[in-house]
């Protein structure tokens, strides 16, 4: 896979946004309900959210985090469920491990790792999930853009 | 397996930064199990050093590839079309993968990313332990399984020594075991505590590493 040419082929599209983008990668459970208001998700996208239902957050990698990041991204959070809430488990453990991994890396790389987050929920409704994300964005644009990623 | 960990990522670009075109070669065997140099690793370094070379300034063009054993040559040659493009590879192999690199593509400059550590076991998930370190002179046999050359901090062919703790840890840690304590462990399970009596002789270090580089043949196996 070629990294570099990506940046230009980025250039040729030259999108304006210049607000941050955030990712969620979530894990279903922890809502209260399946997201299928596309009302609240369309809002969310225009205000830079986008959102990813994962099977399980373990299935977040540190190469993805970082293959987001580099690309398009400007902030990954990532939704895992409680301690003792994961169906498999450990998998919000090992989402957690990756998540600090992660960000050690991208401070030894002399970037913010706050770029990258995890947070821990049970079952959360509609209207929480909405005013949660919320904050997360008001957050991000105080980070702003990545001056690292290849896609503006 | 050979453990290896990854280099601080300054150290890399310092490396890599007068070049415009690199490939990250990684290796699937040793390192990829120690988590220093898979594929997983490559696909983690690879937009990492992307994005600290772009704020730096610096636009370097980053291939990536995963070689299944980079310490065989005849493994190397499926990336030989690959590297007449790049101007250097860095590899996330043991010392042992980044030599065959070198060797088989004289013109490429070739950087480690891994400083090659120890010859270990996995002991649980995220913890490695020495087992070996290759002094061509195995006393296994001797010590019921527990090698003394590599556990015991201070090789010791006989023991245990002073610095042994009540709590059967080394004196240089309490998190670790003293060798010759598993040792005595070991031959009490076997019912062969008298064989400890024996004193071993000093041992011949020529033949490791202290000897000089190695060089071994076997005429049967040579063409």
């Amino acid at each position: 896979m070629a990294w570099g040419n990506q940046r230009h082929m980025a250039q040729e599209k030259q999108t304006t946004c210049k607000d941050p983008r955030l990712l969620v990668l979530y894990c279903p459970r922890c809502l209260a309900s399946p997201l299928d208001d596309n009302e609240l998700v369309r809002a969310l996208e225009g205000q830079g959210c986008f959102l990813q239902p994962l099977p399980c957050s373990s299935k977040v990698k540190v190469s993805h985090l970082m293959k987001l990041l580099n690309e398009s991204a400007d902030g990954i959070e990532i939704l895992a469920c409680r301690d003792q809430e994961c169906r498999f488990l450990t998998g919000s453990v090992r989402a957690q491990g990756r998540v600090a991994l992660a960000r050690e890396l991208l401070s030894h790389a002399g970037l913010e790792h706050e770029r990258i987050g995890i947070t821990f929920l049970s079952s959360l409704n509609k209207g929480h999930f909405a005013d949660f994300l919320q904050a997360k964005i008001e957050g991000l644009k105080k980070l702003g853009v990545n001056p690292a990623k290849t896609s503006y | 397996m050979i453990f290896g960990e990854q280099k601080p990522i300054e150290a890399l670009i310092e490396k890599i930064a007068g070049h415009k075109k690199i490939l990250i070669a990684g290796c699937a065997t040793c390192v990829a199990e120690c988590a220093a140099g898979g594929e997983e690793e490559v696909e983690t370094l690879a937009p990492l050093l992307s994005m600290a070379l772009r704020k730096k300034g610096i636009e370097i063009s980053i291939e990536t590839c995963v070689i299944e054993k980079q310490c065989e040559y005849e493994f190397l040659e499926e990336i030989a079309e690959k590297i007449l493009h790049v101007d250097a590879v860095l590899s996330l192999a043991c010392g042992i993968g980044v030599q065959a690199l070198a060797e088989r593509f004289k013109n490429t400059p070739v950087y480690p990313a891994v400083n090659t550590a120890a010859l270990t076991i996995r002991e649980q998930e995220g913890v490695w332990a020495t087992r070996c370190v290759a002094c061509g002179d195995c006393v296994l046999g001797e010590t019921f399984g527990i090698c003394p050359v590599s556990r015991c901090s201070k090789s010791l062919l006989n023991g245990p020594c002073g610095g042994t703790r009540s709590s059967g840890k080394c004196e240089i840690s309490e998190e670790l075991d003293c060798a010759w304590g598993l040792i005595i462990d070991r031959a009490e399970s076997c019912g062969k505590t008298e064989t400890l009596i024996t004193v071993n002789k000093p041992k011949n270090w020529s033949t490791s590493s202290h000897g000089g580089p190695k060089r071994k043949e076997r005429k049967d196996l040579k063409p």
